[in-house]
């Protein structure tokens, strides 16, 4: 062993790092006897009764950001998380680390990642009707983050696509600022925004996705849950698949039809190379998702196989709907979906150019529980600003990105809001942005420009030097160009 | 008719009414996991297992009267009622699973606009 290892070692142990007992997962592929549930070829060792909820999950939190964010409510969020924790109980050891959070998404889905950050779209937990139902996904998602399943998520990828594709557009738009134009802004942001949440589906295997459904069944009943509520949960997804699909379908369909019937030879040419490449990549990615996911009745078979095999004579306790009504059906529940529905109706509207209508949604959503949503306070910021009430909602916007819990797209208006008035504040903010949000390569061209515009050429070649590589290293055509065009 | 009578007769026109709305909104049994299946007996609050029954004696689809929370369905059948194992068994219509709400759709993309995505905005 190397010096540097013990030193290591010897400095975890001070720390007190040394401590935490994390349970024993083995590197690579373990032996798994079929005779016996899942768990046994993971875990080894009695239920130390240790939970493990992360305060946040900051890397996956920023990737929400990107695309449509999260949606707290301390009730709905203690709810989920002590599910989580009940769940971490039936680990030896530390369980691994991790944090669910509700999020304004319309699709049926759960999703987890690396970090243990795992996220629920409000419209599931508005349908399930069981405490063991949702105790069976988040240990779907939960097995995911415990056996270390991990797949490149394409966020960063579908949103540099989407995000600069989108700026080329508000940018030469602006150059000619008018009311209209901020329309074309709003609607482009928002798109992005949308179009982004596809990068966000994990691309596992259905291999690990059948792993996830057995330790997910293993935990739950290990949890004292009934495996009732993961087979109605199938049930219930028999449909998702197919909404899923066509939801992210229509969001890419927008997103396309925005930079239709384009008449500026220039700046069609310009778009045409990063649309290219987004709707390759989107097309990709939605086959991707279906390919490795099993209809939802392949997966009921499976799953009732396993739970027959091994837990024919387990106790079944009665499903939990009283408790999971008591908080997820409850008049504050119900107040803060329809807030999000509001929010959701709000920007549609705005599409549609119904503006008295959007607002009128918005502020609704701005009243209730769910106000402090930053895709409501985005929802309200963006109709405010097309009815006439632009200062109101650029003091909410400035307020919202400096506190750190904006859309990324709120930060890309800012940044173009600013960009017309004050480009040293606008450089601020790019700067800030770039590092918060780790680095979002549709933020290059950006800085590049804005550098050049305050005369600081080492800026420039700076962040050109961190374009062209990333652009070499996404194989990303158009970021070159954008950065190429910036830096002049 | 006396009034008394005749709302007790409303009364009970609408608890049929109601009862026959729940029956059409709800489950049947419409297929076996296996050739055959096991019924139950309910307790107080549990069930244990009274014999089996073989795909023939049991003509589908079969409506669900009652869902236990703990998984079993009671299903009628010609002459008498049981209890089966959920997990035994494949319903239908498959559990709700809920509206998506709002998607927004551009001009001119209603083409695309299949089921889930682009239900009503108002």
């Amino acid at each position: 062993m190397t010096r540097l290892s013990l030193l290591g070692l010897a400095l975890a142990g001070l720390c007190g790092c040394a401590q935490v007992q994390l349970p024993a997962l083995p590197l690579g592929k373990p032996p798994v006897d079929p005779n016996k549930p899942l768990y046994d070829a993971y875990f080894q060792g009695p239920a130390a009764n240790r939970d493990n909820i992360a305060r946040f999950t900051q890397d996956s939190l920023q990737l929400q950001k990107k695309a449509l964010g999260v949606a707290p409510d301390a009730q709905i969020d203690d709810y989920l998380n002590g599910v989580l924790a009940r769940l971490q109980r039936g680990l030896p050891g530390t369980p691994p680390a991790a944090r669910v959070y509700a999020t304004p998404n319309t699709e049926f889905s759960g999703a987890s990642y690396q970090d243990g950050g795992i996220y629920i779209p409000y419209k599931v937990l508005e349908t399930l009707e069981s405490e063991d139902e949702l105790a069976a996904l988040i240990g779907h998602e939960y097995a995911h983050v415990a056996l270390g399943h991990y797949a490149t998520n394409w966020i960063n990828t579908a949103s540099t696509l989407a995000y600069s594709a989108g700026n080329l557009y508000i940018n030469d738009k602006l150059k000619t600022a008018t009311e209209k134009n901020l329309v074309g802004m709003v609607l482009a942001n928002n798109a992005a925004l949308n179009v982004s949440q596809i990068g966000l589906v994990p691309a596992l295997t259905r291999d690990q996705e059948e792993q996830a459904d057995r330790l997910g069944s293993d935990l739950l009943i290990r949890a004292g849950y009934s495996y009732v509520g993961m087979m109605n949960f199938m049930s219930r997804m028999q449909d998702w698949d197919a909404r899923n699909q066509a939801i992210n379908e229509q969001r890419r369909v927008n997103y396309i039809d925005l930079f239709a019937n384009r008449k500026d030879n220039l700046l069609a040419n310009a778009i045409d190379t990063q649309i290219d490449g987004l709707e390759n990549q989107l097309a990709g990615l939605l086959r991707k998702a279906a390919r490795n996911h099993d209809e939802g009745r392949d997966r009921s078979k499976m799953l009732r196989d396993y739970l027959k095999q091994h837990y024919a004579g387990a106790e079944r306790p009665a499903l939990n709907q009283a408790g999971y009504a008591a908080v997820l059906k409850s008049a504050h529940a119900q107040a803060f979906f329809g807030g999000l529905d509001q929010a959701h109706a709000a920007l549609a509207a705005l599409q549609g150019n119904e503006r008295a209508q959007a607002l009128a949604g918005a502020s609704a959503a701005s009243k209730g529980p769910a106000a402090s949503v930053p895709l409501v306070r985005h929802a309200l910021i963006n109709a405010m600003a097309l009815n006439g009430k632009p200062r109101d909602a650029l003091q909410m916007l400035e307020g919202d990105v400096a506190g750190g819990d904006a859309l990324f797209a709120d930060n890309l208006l800012l940044l173009g809001v600013l960009k017309q008035h004050s480009p040293q504040q606008a450089l601020a903010l790019a700067q800030r942005s770039y590092d918060r949000y780790d680095g979002s390569p549709e933020l290059l061209p950006e800085l590049i420009l804005l550098n050049k515009q305050m005369n600081n050429q080492l800026g420039v070649m700076k962040f050109y030097g961190l374009c062209a590589s990333k652009a070499m290293v996404g194989a990303n055509n158009g970021l070159l160009q954008s950065c190429n065009k910036a830096k002049g | 008719m006396k009034p008394e009578k005749t709302l007790r007769g409303l009364a009970l026109l609408a608890a049929l009414l109601g009862a026959g709305l729940a029956q059409a909104a709800g489950q049947s049994v419409t297929a076996l996991m296996d050739d055959s299946v096991d019924v139950y007996d309910a307790r107080a609050d549990y069930f244990v297992r009274s014999g089996s029954l073989a795909r023939r004696d049991i003509a589908l689809p079969a409506p669900v009267l009652e869902a236990s929370p703990r998984g079993y369905v009671r299903v009628a059948l010609p002459g008498r009622e049981v209890w089966l194992d959920s997990m035994d068994v494949t319903l239908y219509p498959a559990k709700d699973s809920g509206s998506s709400g709002c998607t927004a759709t551009s001009k001119g993309s209603q083409g695309y606009v299949s089921r889930g995505a682009g239900e009503g905005c108002r």
